[in-house]
């Protein structure tokens, strides 16, 4: 048995799972309400027996954090580079689905490819350029042309007057 | 018969089996590349089979899967990286025999026990698929919901590290299925109010965010080294006469194992590989031989692993439950043509059920053919360096999302997702049983509800009736499989740290 701690993976999963459980009961009481006036099975039971199970789930979690005491390592750690780069990552893939109907399909995905390649030193600008173009051409004929996928093409264009 | 040659006249037009070949490139290639899963491509190519028939579309995916678990025995031999997790265990005898420099010879017999495996599964589905199906439509509602809870008790402890949080992404998973307008009600649940959650949780942005954009995000956080290739001699791919001899009582052991651990929910390739090898090594006169690089060693997992793929598709397709997080995507692709598995699908559907079966023999040829060529030009996808690898998956992931239902918001559902899942993931909650849970949830709560109205609201309905019975208690066998599983572990695979691997 390790040192007691309450920075235990197990013990915060299990708070934060009882609280999440807490609130899906909460919001399956709105829908309870909503269905009263009509006879049958609930359709607020079911979430709320699952939330029972996750919070007894998470009761034998938190039971375990404390019995193996201090376990609070993580792959996430602000020190190093890496972490910098799985945040870059994060926001790039939020600003391509913000500014994809604003910029077009296609100056969104030759950036976003192009910048990401540089960043993780993939390849030299002008060769990581090429590739950008041909992942973004490649990907434009297969779900464009191929499964009849419709890209916005960009408002900017037509701001423009493209 | 005519079912038969309809089906047949339907896969062997060109453009069919050209379908099935690129479905088995992708997967070779996927397969082979490490962080790359099968299911993370059939994931991100889901939304391509969406404008294609239904047969078309399961013909691309199908040729994906079986060359997915072979394609992670190209990199398990050559780099000692096991390209899917069922290539674990063929590392332990791949490796040391290409380092010998008989890479060919290694890659020559991993694709031989493949493909026995693989057409020994296939011919499994074909002769009890259709005999369990008509046992399954004397399924009512109990015995569905007691089935599905035994599907997801056996992922929650076979699939995952731990019990205790594989139980809760079940739930978590289950819950996530609630998303949307209740059926019997009209009421929305958890919908925020958005008209974008209103028919649920798009299952292409979650399966995108769950397995590809978190596995993105771990790969990140790690140094991205350049994969180096210790290359020897691959010119001998075929396998010997006196290879064949040796192998050939250990492939169709290996076949016969795949195929029953593959039929059972939750357990999947990985297990089937594990237990084959185990039980090879366990039976041969000499076992410490093994893991020094001796055929039987990459033929009895491998036969296993791809035997599993037949035996997987057993429940799929008979009783609608996916017993693994591929055959889960896959329900996916035939929801969307508004097909849905189960016993009804031999009733309604009986020819696609036949260009399934024919479908996945030549597929099972398919990627044979890519196993005897990838020997030679493998090496040179491996090469790609990972800085070109991430941001081309990450691009492709998030087009997928957008044209699941060409909507921008659902990039962000994705992102979310794939945040979520890796936090889960650094709180060991790891996400195949969300989606398991996901995909069964409408089906569990569905026939939960109606057996309750069945009963008049009385819960004994689960262990009156005979089958819902027998389901309950095989719940409760699964509970105490963990144990059984340590000692397993104990055993051979502690040896060579094979589970540290996994």
């Amino acid at each position: 048995m390790g040192k007691k701690s309450f920075l235990n993976k197990d013990f915060v999963a299990g708070i934060l799972l009882i609280l999440f459980s807490l609130w899906v009961i909460a919001e399956a009481q709105e829908f309870r309400a909503a269905a009263e006036r009509f006879r049958g099975i609930s359709p607020a039971l079911f979430p709320t027996l699952l939330s029972l199970c996750i919070i007894l789930l998470a009761l034998l979690m938190i039971i375990r954090g404390l019995r193996k005491g201090y376990n609070w390592d993580f792959a996430l750690d602000l020190r190093k580079k890496y972490f910098y780069l799985t945040l870059g990552l994060v926001v790039a893939t939020i600003a391509y689905g913000l500014t994809m109907e604003f910029l077009g399909f296609f100056l969104v995905t030759f950036l976003y490819s192009l910048l990401f390649i540089i960043w993780m030193r993939g390849a030299p600008p002008f060769r990581a350029a090429i590739i950008a173009f041909a992942a973004t051409g490649l990907i434009y004929l297969v779900f464009h042309k191929l499964m009849l996928v419709p890209f916005p093409r960009g408002e900017i264009f037509e701001m423009l007057g493209m | 018969m005519d079912v038969l040659f309809n089906a047949m006249g339907q896969v062997f037009q060109p453009h069919m089996v050209l379908i099935i070949l690129l479905g088995n490139f992708i997967g070779v290639v996927v397969g082979a590349l490490p962080g790359i899963t099968g299911s993370m491509a059939i994931a991100i190519l889901l939304p391509l089979t969406f404008s294609m028939s239904a047969a078309e579309g399961l013909m691309l995916l199908l040729g994906i899967y079986p060359g997915g678990i072979f394609g992670g025995s190209i990199a398990a031999i050559l780099l000692n990286l096991p390209g899917d997790p069922p290539a674990v265990m063929t590392t332990l005898d791949g490796y040391p025999m290409a380092q010998k420099g008989e890479a060919g010879r290694a890659i020559g017999l991993s694709t031989t026990a493949s493909l026995i495996g693989s057409l020994f599964g296939v011919l499994c589905l074909i002769v009890i698929a259709p005999m369990l199906a008509k046992f399954a439509l004397s399924f009512g509602p109990p015995e569905f919901f007691t089935l599905c809870v035994f599907g997801l008790s056996s992922i929650a402890a076979v699939a995952t590290k731990d019990l205790l949080t594989g139980f809760v992404a079940c739930c978590l998973g289950l819950l996530l299925g609630e998303v949307g307008m209740d059926p019997v009600f009209s009421v929305q649940r958890f919908t925020f109010g958005q008209v974008e959650l209103q028919s649920g949780i798009p299952f292409g942005p979650l399966i995108i965010g769950l397995f590809g954009l978190a596995e993105l995000f771990r790969q990140t956080l790690g140094p991205l080294e350049k994969l180096e290739l210790r290359m020897k001699q691959i010119r001998k791919v075929f396998p010997s006469w006196e290879d064949m001899k040796k192998c050939s009582t250990v492939m169709l052991r290996g076949s016969i194992i795949g195929t029953i651990i593959g039929a059972l929910p939750g357990a999947g390739a990985t297990i089937a590989a594990i237990i084959s090898y185990n039980v090879t090594a366990g039976m041969d006169k000499d076992p410490k031989r093994f893991g020094t690089g001796v055929p039987e060693g990459i033929a009895a997992p491998e036969s296993a692993n791809n035997a599993s793929v037949g035996g997987a598709l057993i429940p799929l397709l008979t009783l609608g439950i996916p017993g693994s997080t591929i055959t889960a995507i896959l329900i996916g692709a035939f929801m969307v043509h508004d097909i849905y598995p189960g016993p009804l699908l031999f009733v309604k559907h009986l020819d696609l059920v036949y260009v399934i079966f024919i479908g996945l023999i030549v597929a099972s040829f398919g990627f044979a053919l890519f196993g005897f060529l990838s020997a030679r030009f493998g090496p040179l996808v491996l090469k790609a360096p990972p800085g070109v690898i991430i941001p081309m998956i990450a691009i492709f992931c998030l087009v997928g999302a957008y044209s699941a239902r060409e909507n921008v918001w659902d990039i962000g559902l994705a992102v979310f997702f794939g945040v979520a899942a890796y936090f889960m993931g650094e709180f060991g909650i790891s996400t195949p049983p969300i989606i398991l849970g996901y995909v069964l949830g409408p089906l569990v709560e569905e026939n939960f509800r109606s057996s309750l109205k069945l009963s008049g609201g009385d819960p004994s309905i689960f262990v009156t009736r005979p089958i819902s019975l027998v389901c309950l208690l095989l719940t409760v066998v699964i509970l105490f499989y963990p144990v059984w599983r340590k000692r397993l572990s104990k055993g051979i695979l502690s040896d060579r740290g094979a589970m540290d691997k996994l």
